[in-house]
């Protein structure tokens, strides 16, 4: 029921982009038939593809890094008040400091290279990871960490069974926010500094004004992020979380 | 400390605010049962717990009134994580009617359940003293009843101190426990 209600709305989304192309320049603003021809061209060339691997590999590379780098500064942070009182400070200036910046300061300092790229939105992308893993680590019930003391678990078995379940509704909200911010900073960097990638056509295609390519390439992406959203994320954020609908049973049985 | 398989522990003076709440005292504790009453609020939680934290040469068990398993975890894994003694859990869980809860997580069992499965993952960490708060709180008298017969079988097979605390010391009668009384303020304990 809830596809079909998501189907629905995307529809009706579709029927107001073809009312206001209908009314607009549609060099400024095609319709989706145009847009919808424009893919099947880029697809039929073999360049989506292309660019879209190129985009998608950066995105997973440095949405990795600063996935770990943000995990790690995240639970120091809300484990270590002394560590949390000296460099808080530090991850929101990080937060706050432009993407562009960033990018720019790389490519100055690494050159046009893949890994200034990818070392630009690792920095950019760490510290919202960081800001969300610290909250959750600072909502940590303080009775597992009473019962983890007295029964002398490990650090090991403390990490793998008390402390990432209860991070877990965190690293999903870090997943989702994360993801769909990197794939648009990487955007930026490949219109900067990448000879491919979704970004580097973006541009190429804004010289050209073939707007109706640029919508097919946004829209890919869009996709490609929702198919991740659908076919990875939630069947594994609906595993993890299954015990959280545990307990009417409960009032059942003696 | 031991000696003779008496098992004594003490606890040092505890503060809250600032304010003395808890003397500080000991207890010689013999195998079997000994239960600790007094008011709610009067600090029977806190000298449990001091006495955990207090007694580093004593492998000290606490199981806390609220049943803290994992609720993420089955109650296999549960057990698993204190013990790899597979064999022994599963002895104790027949014993005390929670077998066929092995692979339900807590959220899917009773409050009574829990207690219960709480004990018997106490009991399979080995410890040396036992220590129980408030186990028969919230429970009905079914449950009671199921608990003491837990307890019971506890003090015929394994010959270690079993400490708890409890303001329904009725609760306990069955079990003819050594009674001490927590009281005054700050609290220290005496024996009745």
């Amino acid at each position: 029921m809830r596809i079909v209600e998501a189907c629905l709305s995307l529809l009706g989304l579709l029927l107001l982009w073809w009312g206001v192309s209908a009314i607009s320049d549609p060099l400024v603003l095609p319709p989706p038939d145009a847009v919808f021809y424009a893919l099947v061209t880029e697809i039929g060339t073999g360049e989506l593809w292309t660019h879209l691997g190129a985009t998608l590999f950066r995105v997973v590379m440095a949405f990795g890094l600063a996935w770990m780098v943000g995990v790690v500064i995240g639970v120091s942070l809300g484990r270590i008040k002394l560590l949390d009182r000296w460099f808080w400070s530090w991850v929101t200036t990080f937060l706050n400091l432009p993407a562009l910046v960033v990018i720019v300061v790389c490519y100055l300092a690494l050159g046009m290279t893949e890994t200034a790229a990818i070392l630009a939105v690792t920095i950019n992308k760490a510290p919202l990871i960081a800001v969300n893993v610290r909250d959750g680590v600072r909502q940590f019930d303080p009775k597992y960490d009473e019962f983890a003391s007295n029964y002398g678990l490990s650090f090991s078995q403390k990490v793998r069974s008390i402390w990432i379940p209860q991070l877990e509704p965190f690293l999903f909200t870090a997943l989702r926010t994360g993801l769909s911010l990197t794939w648009k900073v990487i955007l930026v960097v490949e219109l900067i500094g990448r000879s491919s990638g979704v970004g580097f056509q973006i541009h190429l295609y804004f010289q050209l004004f073939e707007v109706d390519v640029i919508l097919a390439y946004a829209l890919s992406f869009i996709v490609v992020m929702q198919l991740i959203e659908w076919l990875c994320v939630r069947p594994l954020e609906k595993y993890v979380q299954r015990w959280r609908s545990d307990g009417q049973l409960a009032q059942l049985q003696v | 400390m031991f000696k003779d398989g008496v098992v004594t522990v003490s606890w040092p003076n505890c503060k809250f605010d600032g304010k003395e709440v808890l003397q500080s005292g000991q207890l010689a504790l013999h195998p079997g049962c000994s239960v600790v009453s007094g008011d709610s609020g009067i600090g029977k939680t806190t000298m449990l717990r001091a006495i955990a934290q207090n007694n580093s040469k004593i492998r000290s068990v606490l199981v806390f009134q609220e049943p803290t398993l994992l609720p993420w975890l089955t109650l296999e894994e549960n057990l698993a994580l204190v013990s790899k003694e597979h064999e022994v859990a599963i002895k104790w869980l027949d014993s005390f009617g929670l077998y066929n809860c092995l692979g339900l997580r807590p959220g899917q069992m009773s409050l009574g359940m829990q207690r219960r499965a709480a004990i018997v993952r106490g009991l399979i960490a080995k410890p040396d003293v036992l220590l129980l708060d408030e186990p028969s709180a919230s429970l009905d008298q079914l449950n009671i009843d199921r608990l003491l017969d837990c307890l019971v079988e506890i003090i015929h097979s394994r010959s270690i101190p079993i400490l708890l605390v409890s303001h329904q010391i009725d609760h306990f009668e069955r079990l003819k426990a050594k009674q001490f009384y927590l009281g005054g303020s700050p609290a220290f304990i005496r024996v009745v």
